[in-house]
């Protein structure tokens, strides 16, 4: 932490705006992206990445100078991401999930599993709308990862402090979360 | 490395987030199968894409907005900083009015408690005017055995003979006290008389404390501390001749019967010399250094034993022998002279408010003895209450 980021949050701490404003101007996009990637939906990713940000002004009297305020900052954004998506209840549909079709019946989604079969080529050149789609379809927890690490660069102890869970539970789920992203685009590629 | 291994690791692979060695390893399996080769190109390939993934900006007037929300929450927390600040200054207001009336309290009961004292004391000294004495019981004696550990056949003896001096042999040891205030017109007179009285009765005047507490006119009026010692068979004698010649105004008569204690002390010597006795015999045929110091040690220990008990049962002797009467007089005017003449309203409320301040003085120095005294309790329960009462402030500002 440098001494004017230092100077900065000593201000905001007192309720300086400007100063809190010229704290997070290098933020403001990232987390706005991060909320518009998790949430899918502009309003959405500004109410909830302002809120955020309301949170932060509000609690930075209580941030602990020793750890890093970038990650404290960014735990905030995604927690107060997560918390929304619980309230309005609009998880993405997983492909582990079983499909509720009504009066009780349910069905396993299916999903083939072409990956071995060498008949099948497939241009590995996918573009950004691909992409884009590909992870709007992911579990929560596997795109929260992937916009954190290959997205936003985070590195694997940011993430892990972000999220609040251990380094071997980041690298595994990301492993799991970056080949679920390359199956399910493969099937687009497919299909 | 097989391919699952590798397919497994190719994530930290890539982040290079894997030991040399296993990157080492997993770089001589990615070199010769293909299979894995395009896997690792497909993940490369994707991440690339998703790291130069385009970033939306945020919607016009994102920021504007933001600052108008900002200094929303500014002032709404201004607003509540307020309030807190008003809630605290209505916690100190309430406090302080909540610890006044402890306070008030407090002295309050301390006054009433001190006055309790007194009454208690005053309540407790009237009915020795009437004073029953306490009638002594005829102890059994007990057998006494037992109070050393046998060393003999002789010792057992020695104890079970002495068991069996009967209770009419026996001396009762009862000490008698008294302690008499009264009040008398003419000091000197009386002071005199009870001297005489004192030697006629074979007993002695053991300390005699007079004073001269307040004067009147030209007359000293006097206070005398005495101490007398009489034989115990003249004990009641001296009681009624003091009640006869002064006003007595508080009496109080104790009988203490020692005599089981006294005889229970006196086996116990007894038995001790026996013992020292023995030990003696066995010091003379001891051989070794070892030996002599080990019984000398012992026979010392009860040498001190045995002059202690021998100390506490002269004690007794005396004190059973002879009594002990504390007499407090007072010298007096005559009933027509004490009345004291009307003091100025001006002096009247001097003299209380000089009492008030006194009063205030002493509660205010025995609260602060209390409250120091207190203190190993009183501050870590500050202390808790302290905490406890700033978590609650957290969780509740939460």
């Amino acid at each position: 932490m440098d001494n004017n980021e230092r100077w900065l949050i000593e201000e905001s701490k007192k309720g300086n705006i400007d100063a809190f404003e010229e704290l997070i101007k290098d933020y403001k996009k990232s987390a706005y992206n991060i909320a518009l990637r998790m949430l899918r939906n502009v309003e959405d990713a500004e109410d909830v990445s302002q809120e955020a940000w309301i949170k932060i002004f509000k609690s930075i009297r209580n941030f602990n100078m020793e750890s890093s305020f970038k990650v404290w900052m960014y735990r905030i954004v995604v927690n107060t991401c997560i918390d929304f998506k619980r309230k309005k209840n609009i998880n993405a549909v997983s492909i582990d999930e079983t499909l509720d079709l009504g009066s009780g019946s349910e069905i396993q989604r299916e999903i083939a599993d072409d990956s071995n079969n060498p008949d099948i080529l497939i241009d590995r050149n996918y573009d950004t709308q691909m992409v884009n789609d590909a992870i709007n379809k992911l579990e929560d927890s596997f795109k929260t990862i992937i916009i954190l690490r290959d997205i936003q660069g985070f590195t694997y102890k940011e993430i892990s402090e972000i999220l609040s869970c251990n380094l071997g539970t980041v690298k595994s789920r990301l492993s799991r979360a970056r080949k679920n992203l390359k199956e399910v685009l493969e099937n687009e590629m497919r299909s | 490395m097989n391919c699952n291994e590798v397919m497994d690791k190719l994530s930290l692979y890539i982040d290079r987030e894997l030991s040399d060695d296993e990157i080492h390893l997993m770089e001589e399996h990615i070199k010769d199968c293909e299979n894995c080769q395009k896997e690792l190109e497909e993940y490369n390939n994707l991440i690339s894409i998703l790291q130069n993934l385009p970033e939306e900006e945020p919607p016009e007037g994102y920021c504007q907005r933001l600052h108008n929300k900002l200094k929303e929450a500014n002032a709404s927390q201004s607003k509540n900083l307020k309030i807190n600040k008003f809630n605290r200054f209505k916690w100190m207001k309430y406090g302080s009015i909540a610890a006044a009336l402890v306070l008030v309290f407090l002295v309050y009961g301390l006054n009433n408690l001190g006055l309790r004292t007194k009454n208690e004391a005053y309540d407790m000294a009237q009915p020795s005017e009437s004073m029953i004495f306490p009638e002594v019981a005829p102890e059994v004696m007990e057998s006494y055995d037992d109070v050393m550990s046998g060393e003999g056949g002789q010792s057992f003896a020695a104890s079970d003979a002495r068991a069996k001096i009967s209770l009419d042999q026996r001396e009762m040891k009862i000490i008698k006290s008294g302690s008499i205030y009264a009040q008398t017109e003419d000091y000197h007179k009386f002071f005199d008389d009870l001297s005489l009285k004192i030697t006629s009765l074979g007993g002695l005047l053991e300390s005699n404390n007079t004073e001269v507490y307040q004067r009147y006119n030209d007359k000293k009026l006097m206070y005398g501390n005495l101490k007398i010692r009489v034989p115990q068979e003249n004990f009641y004698e001296m009681i009624g001749f003091i009640e006869s010649s002064a006003e007595v105004r508080r009496k109080n008569i104790n009988e203490i019967d020692m005599t089981k204690e006294y005889y229970e002390k006196d086996n116990k010597v007894k038995n001790l010399e026996i013992q020292e006795q023995h030990l003696r015999e066995l010091f003379e045929k001891a051989t070794t250094v070892e030996e002599m110091l080990l019984i000398e040690n012992e026979l010392r220990r009860i040498r001190t034993e045995i002059d202690g008990l021998n100390m506490s049962l002269k004690d007794i002797d005396d004190r059973a022998s002879m009594s002990t009467i504390n007499l407090e007089i007072e010298e007096v005017m005559p009933v027509s002279l004490t009345l004291k003449s009307q003091r100025s309203v001006l002096e009247r409320s001097k003299e209380g408010f000089i009492n008030t301040i006194n009063s205030i003085v002493r509660t205010s120095e025995d609260l602060l003895v209390k409250i120091v005294s207190s203190s190993p309790i009183l501050v870590p329960v500050i202390i808790i209450a302290v905490v406890v009462f700033l978590k609650i402030k957290k969780y509740i500002n939460r």
